[in-house]
């Protein structure tokens, strides 16, 4: 199981992935992350860049064990114990799926206040691909 | 007159009890040192340099100004070739007129970056810049010297009229160190001759002789971030008591470039208007700034976390767990 992204795509939306730049749709003003082509909700193709403030709460949550995790991960598997992978409710508004990170999987709890930072996501061609994980909110 | 007009720090999510090493070594060869912050699995110089700006400009208010240029102080980008500063203000705003400039090859080079980024703005009036100090020095597991190396990261941001501090003066003394700290191309992790405290007291005491020399000059406190033998060398130089030489290093360990200036924010944390503190980064010679409090300082260190409140954070681990997360068994 992998989860290839080639250099080329990371590129592209690198905005997104290292900012949280979000689509809010002229139309019907429902905020997008990440970015969509279409808004899901009705059809409009017109989006306004916005930047969201990366706070949220844990929607739910998985714990992958050793062998569950796509194959750039398995080293720091090995390494690390534990994937951690939550689905987040933004604070303004959309759910996203992402790693969770400084927590242990017995802390994890629906409703876990949590703030976006930057990480080292794997390497891939050479290449370190940084994004965003989630982490319990700090002061 | 251009100054800081913001900082703020960051540390890894991980701390390594000094004990470890007694445990699995028979001793702790990082005399004084109590605990150090490391950085875990994924994280490195740029994500805590990233941190730091984050909460830097945070402290600034919702509208922060924009940043003209960006200078990144760190002995361990993750790349040789390609600049680890770029991924900065991409992380960071939603511009790219911006000049990075990445200052690397010494512990000198956080204070170096504060200072070019001061110097910048001097240079070109009402235009802003961002300063990063990050770094996680990595040695070889079975020296000495590895027990001290940590990581920390610092951001301070600059612009007209300062604010938090002014610098009043700068000074560097630079001096052939013949090796005794260094890191040869392509390989990842440094050698240390283990003579560096030497050299260091020499560069300090150059420094304290230069200060000597400039009339009207007061050091009400240095910034250093260095071991117990050079923080003791340095009280004697500049005949301060103990507790003004500022140095985290028991508490986060060598941090490399990030050290001085993460002991210039912990110093700041701690002063009032009007006090000064000197900020000194040392390694083949060594590289001053001597600041100024001002008014502002109180304001905008309210609304931030301190220097020792995020020591106090952070996940102690065993040791077996500090080498998975240094990736020392294989890449």
């Amino acid at each position: 199981m992998t989860s290839y992204i080639s250099l080329p795509m990371y590129a592209a939306n690198i905005d997104q992935r290292l900012r949280i730049i979000a689509g809010k749709c002229t139309n019907c003003s429902i905020i997008v992350y990440p970015q969509r082509l279409v808004c899901k909700c009705c059809g409009g193709k017109n989006f306004d860049l916005t930047p969201l403030s990366g706070l949220g709460e844990l929607y739910t949550f998985s714990v992958l064990h050793g062998g569950g995790a796509p194959s750039e991960f398995d080293y720091e598997q090995k390494m690390t114990g534990d994937v951690l992978c939550g689905i987040v409710d933004l604070f303004e508004g959309p759910r996203v799926m992402a790693r969770l990170a400084d927590i242990d999987s017995s802390q994890l709890k629906i409703g876990l206040k949590l703030e976006a930072v930057i990480r080292r996501l794997y390497d891939q061609e050479g290449i370190l691909r940084y994004g965003v994980k989630f982490v319990p909110e700090t002061l | 007159m251009p100054g800081i007009i913001s900082y703020a720090v960051s540390l890894p999510s991980l701390r390594l009890p000094a004990s470890a090493y007694v445990e699995n070594w028979g001793v702790c060869e990082a005399r004084g040192l109590k605990q150090k912050a490391f950085c875990a699995y994924d994280e490195d110089p740029v994500t805590l340099g990233i941190q730091a700006s984050k909460l830097a400009l945070k402290r600034l208010g919702r509208k922060f100004p924009k940043i003209d240029a960006l200078f990144f102080g760190v002995t361990t980008p993750p790349y040789e070739e390609k600049p680890s500063a770029a991924t900065l203000p991409t992380a960071l705003f939603d511009y790219n007129d911006i000049r990075v400039t990445e200052i690397t090859g010494s512990p000198q080079a956080g204070i170096q970056a504060l200072i070019a980024a001061i110097e910048y703005c001097e240079a070109l009036p009402n235009r802003y810049s961002l300063a990063v100090a990050a770094d996680a020095p990595v040695g070889k597991i079975d020296t000495h010297f590895e027990h001290a190396l940590g990581a920390a990261g610092a951001a301070f941001v600059i612009g007209p009229g300062g604010g938090v501090a002014n610098m009043i003066n700068s000074l560097a003394i630079t001096q052939e160190s013949f090796g005794a700290r260094f890191r040869r191309q392509g390989e990842e992790r440094i050698t240390d001759l283990e003579l560096r405290t030497q050299g260091n007291l020499a560069s300090v005491t150059a420094i304290g002789a230069k200060f000597s020399e400039i009339k009207g000059v007061g050091v009400g406190r240095i910034a250093i971030g260095a071991e117990p033998a050079v923080v003791r060398a340095v009280n004697r130089v500049f005949g301060l008591p103990e507790a003004e030489v500022i140095s985290l290093w028991s508490q986060i360990g060598d941090a490399g470039s990030a050290s001085a200036p993460f002991a210039l924010a912990a110093a700041f944390d701690k002063m009032c208007a009007g006090d000064t503190v000197l900020a000194v980064g040392i390694g083949s010679g060594a590289t001053a700034g001597l600041f100024k409090a001002e008014k502002g300082l109180v304001s905008n260190r309210g609304t931030g976390i301190t220097a020792d409140e995020l020591i106090g954070c952070g996940r102690m681990v065993k040791y077996i767990e500090y080498l998975k997360h240094k990736r020392v068994f294989s890449i």
